[in-house]
């Protein structure tokens, strides 16, 4: 698996692909078993998340990770912890993030435990931000989100690129994630079963016909 | 996400602050003149002395347990530790008192850096090891030789101690470790602590060193009652296996934390002051039933505010936190 610099590489397949497997190991939350990752040509297996981060990338799991006792601000500031002792860039990255996010500087004293599911989904990617990442690998960033939080979510993670940031998305609805994504792997019991665009599958009737069985089988 | 600029939320949000820090240091420094002023005016020095001791049991515990949800069934091992550090240096060693409180709180850091490999531990099992480390260091104080801890029937430094000098070195303890409580809630430590406290492997996705973090809360709860078990040593003049090292002492710095709220600098303080007055009442008025009703007050705080005091107001009034430390 290649990831290109400055594009939305998507990652889909049915569950039990082994598809948060591959961003976990990617963010050294896991060694790979077989294999290598490498970063930039530097070879990045057995590295921690946090030697990760210090690298420019920033990992948002599927899971809720934020910190619910804490305020917006706090789990903002702890998106800053890699380069904590830089004021400046600290206070930097804090304007930047909120001018991308103004509704969060207006929630900035409340409880991250307070806010909506898709206000604490838009507070992670938020977080994901403040670091200034070159890379951020996303894990089903809109599940369990209402529809409209899920296209304005999209819609700003279409425009991540615009800034320079390469993204690695994961997610179970293949139609929003092959819309914005440049490139697509295709996962299945932990091995690639095919790449490409999405315009590229477009001409494959067989893997058209197999991504539509799991469509069937979520609709069902 | 719309967009809205919010000058106002900003200035409001810095106004509480202030309003925050301006109370609880006002606080802080209302307790410095109450205690300090009590020997003059109040002959009731121990009371006030034990008030000051179990804020700064109740304040150190809350590093730990409140800042990363560790609880330390053993935490009577540091006071202990501390003060028989005290009394060693002191009768053994020929160190000044003055001196003796220093080294107190070095000893109990270096026994917290000993056993920090128990914070590998988690929950109950954490607990349950810190409590029999609390027994052995009780056993092995009451099994080395008299010369050196006196054995079973402990030191008498007696002779050798000012009881208002132990008094106001409790002061100073206590204000430290108030201003240490303040300092590490506004700290980037203390939010690290809290992260990994609700979510440890996110704060590590983010970045922050879990294991350094959690080493650094413990050792801050390990010198605070080292400081106090070596300050009450001085304040008594007197100190056993028994006492030094009793489960009491945990279970009513737990229970005064709790009653006040874990988590918030407000709650430990709180909860300690309301408690041992409380207790202090009682015991005038019903001096045969006092356990019992302490008991029963402990019971109700418990099953009704579950939180603590400070926790359970906040809790119920959110807009309160913003001015709560």
């Amino acid at each position: 698996m290649k990831v290109k610099r400055g594009v939305i590489t998507g990652i889909i397949g049915p569950n039990g692909a082994g598809k948060s497997t591959a961003l976990k190991t990617m963010y050294g939350f896991l060694t790979p078993s077989r294999g290598t990752v490498n970063l930039k040509g530097e070879r990045v297996n057995g590295l921690t998340p946090s030697q990760m981060v210090a690298r420019g990338v920033s990992f948002v799991p599927q899971n809720r990770s934020l910190f619910n006792d804490l305020s917006v601000e706090d789990n903002l500031h702890l998106g800053c912890w890699h380069f904590r002792r830089d004021r400046a860039r600290v206070s930097r990255a804090m304007d930047r993030v909120y001018e991308m996010f103004p509704v969060l500087r207006d929630k900035a004293r409340d409880l991250a435990g307070t806010m909506s599911g898709g206000q604490q989904r838009f507070l992670e990617l938020a977080r994901s931000m403040v670091l200034e990442p070159e890379i951020v690998l996303l894990d089903e960033p809109t599940a369990m989100i209402a529809p409209k939080l899920s296209r304005e979510l999209y819609d700003f993670i279409a425009t991540l690129p615009e800034h320079g940031v390469t993204v690695v998305l994961v997610d179970q609805n293949v139609r929003q994630c092959a819309a914005v994504s440049d490139h697509i792997y295709v996962l299945d019991l932990g091995a690639t079963r095919a790449e490409g665009s999405s315009e590229d599958f477009g001409d494959d009737e067989d893997l058209k016909a197999m991504i539509q069985e799991w469509l069937d089988y979520e609709i069902d | 996400m719309q967009r809205s600029s919010s000058p106002e939320i900003e200035i409001d949000t810095r106004r509480a602050d202030t309003v925050r820090r301006t109370l609880w240091y006002g606080l802080v420094v209302v307790i410095l003149i109450w205690c300090a002023v009590i020997p003059v005016f109040d002959g009731n020095l121990s009371l006030y002395f034990a008030m000051m001791m179990w804020v700064t049991l109740a304040t150190g515990l809350n590093f730990i347990a409140g800042f990363t949800g560790y609880m330390p069934f053993g935490y009577v091992a540091f006071y202990g530790i501390g003060a028989y550090a005290t009394g060693i240096a002191v009768k053994v060693l020929g160190m000044s008192v003055y001196l003796a409180i220093p080294f107190a709180g070095v000893v109990g850091v270096l026994f917290g850096l000993l056993i920090a490999p128990t914070l590998r531990l988690s929950g109950i099992y954490f607990a349950i090891v810190s409590l029999s480390l609390a027994i052995i260091c009780q056993r092995a104080i009451a099994l080395m030789p008299e010369e050196v801890t006196g054995g079973s029937l402990g030191l008498n430094l007696g002779v050798v101690t000012v009881r208002e000098h132990g008094y106001y070195a409790m002061l100073l303890i206590l204000v430290a470790a108030l201003l240490t409580a303040s300092w590490l809630a506004r700290s980037r430590l203390g939010k690290a602590l809290k992260a990994i406290r609700d979510d440890a492997e996110a704060a590590e996705a983010l970045g922050v060193n879990v294991t350094r973090s959690r080493l650094y809360a413990w050792l801050l709860a390990t010198l605070f009652p080292a400081l106090a078990g070596g300050t009450q040593a001085w304040f008594t003049g007197a100190l056993d296996p028994q006492t030094a090292f009793d489960v009491l002492v945990t279970a009513k710095t737990v229970i005064y934390a709790m009653a006040g709220g874990l988590g918030t600098v407000l709650g430990p303080l709180v909860g300690t002051v309301v408690l041992v007055w409380v207790d202090e009442l009682i015991w005038r008025a019903f001096p045969v039933l006092n356990n019992f009703l302490l008991g029963a007050i402990i019971a109700a705080l418990i099953l009704f505010a579950p939180r603590g005091l400070i926790g359970s107001l906040t809790r119920r009034y959110p807009r309160l936190r913003r001015y709560i430390m």
